[in-house]
């Protein structure tokens, strides 16, 4: 009798311990993507690289009307957006000169998959901006977690065109 | 000394069984996500549906210079294609994937490639993304992401 209830004991901490883990994970995993959204959306470049994981095989890719384009590899990824790190700050009035106001995100998660130390997540992401009029975006992301951190190695971003 | 050698052939035999297996998961990867493609393209709807975890968070996109557009959910997915499968007769083009990484978390994966649709009119080459999850030691495809550089 004293076995079997420290089996059962032992498996309920197990799986309490266990449930609690996945908690935390998917915790973790929607702070980096919020983290990675935002600090683009500020100019924050530091913030923007420290939620990638930077390694050959990460992934950058947006379709919307005006085109398709994708990014193989960290070195190409970072590059990409020099201009856009470089200049937004001094050029436009959205994101740092108005980071008080105005610029808000909506994520509705549709899925979040773990398994053991990648991740897979779905959402539906919309940026409300005063001065753009931005569109709904179905978002995927593919995670790993590395040194005890969640980091993103895949983002593929899409606005649904022509719109139904 | 017994021991040690004991150990050592212990610890080579662990090692070889783990990278067999890396490999098998790797060609099976490589193996559904051709036989999904391939029967895609020959209006095979079973051999399709077979390669597919039909999950409610299944999901496929696909963008191009005519436009982009996503589906969610395994029902959503199966119905969009209804028409495509109804009507269409198969293709006699070539597919060749180059791969680029396979990357492999216990029961799920991730894989990239890019895809070159070789017919007697036109090439296309997309890069393409999949994820998949193995569920009783069989991998099947939850996500497709494909997408075609446009303007080039």
């Amino acid at each position: 009798m004293k076995t079997q209830s420290y089996f059962s004991f032992t498996s309920l901490l197990w799986l309490v311990c266990f449930s609690l883990t996945a908690q935390d994970d998917k915790a973790a995993i929607k702070a980096v993507i919020e983290k990675e959204t935002l600090s683009f959306h500020k100019v924050d470049r530091k913030g923007w690289q420290d939620s990638w994981l930077q390694v050959p095989y990460a992934y950058w890719s947006y379709s919307d009307s005006t085109g398709t384009s994708f990014v193989e590899g960290w070195e190409a990824i970072n590059k990409t957006f020099d201009t856009y790190f470089k200049t937004q700050v001094a050029n436009r009035q959205i994101d740092v000169a108005r980071q008080g106001e105005a610029l808000t995100i909506e994520r509705a998660w549709k899925e979040i998959r773990i398994y053991n130390n990648g991740a897979f997540v779905q959402y539906i992401q919309k940026v409300n901006d005063k001065l753009i009029n931005r569109d709904e975006t179905s978002q995927i992301r593919i995670l790993e977690k590395k040194d005890g951190k969640w980091r993103i190695v895949y983002v593929g971003i899409i606005a649904k065109y022509p719109a139904e | 000394m017994k021991i040690l050698a004991c150990l050592l052939f212990c610890c080579s035999y662990i090692f070889t069984s783990l990278v067999a297996l890396g490999q098998n998961d790797h060609e099976a990867i490589k193996a559904v996500i051709a036989r999904e493609t391939q029967s895609f393209m020959n209006v095979d709807r079973k051999n399709w549906t077979e390669t597919w975890h039909q999950a409610p968070y299944s999901y496929w996109s696909y963008s191009d210079s005519t436009g982009t557009s996503f589906v969610e959910g395994w029902e959503a997915l199966s119905k969009t294609f209804d028409e495509y499968f109804n009507t269409q007769k198969p293709s006699k083009a070539k597919i060749t994937n180059e791969w680029i990484e396979i990357r492999v978390y216990g029961n799920g994966a991730y894989a990239r490639f890019i895809q070159k649709v070789d017919d007697e009119i036109d090439r296309d080459e997309t890069s393409q993304m999949r994820v998949l999850e193995k569920k009783d030691g069989k991998w099947k495809v939850v996500c497709v992401g494909a997408i075609a550089k446009y303007p080039k």
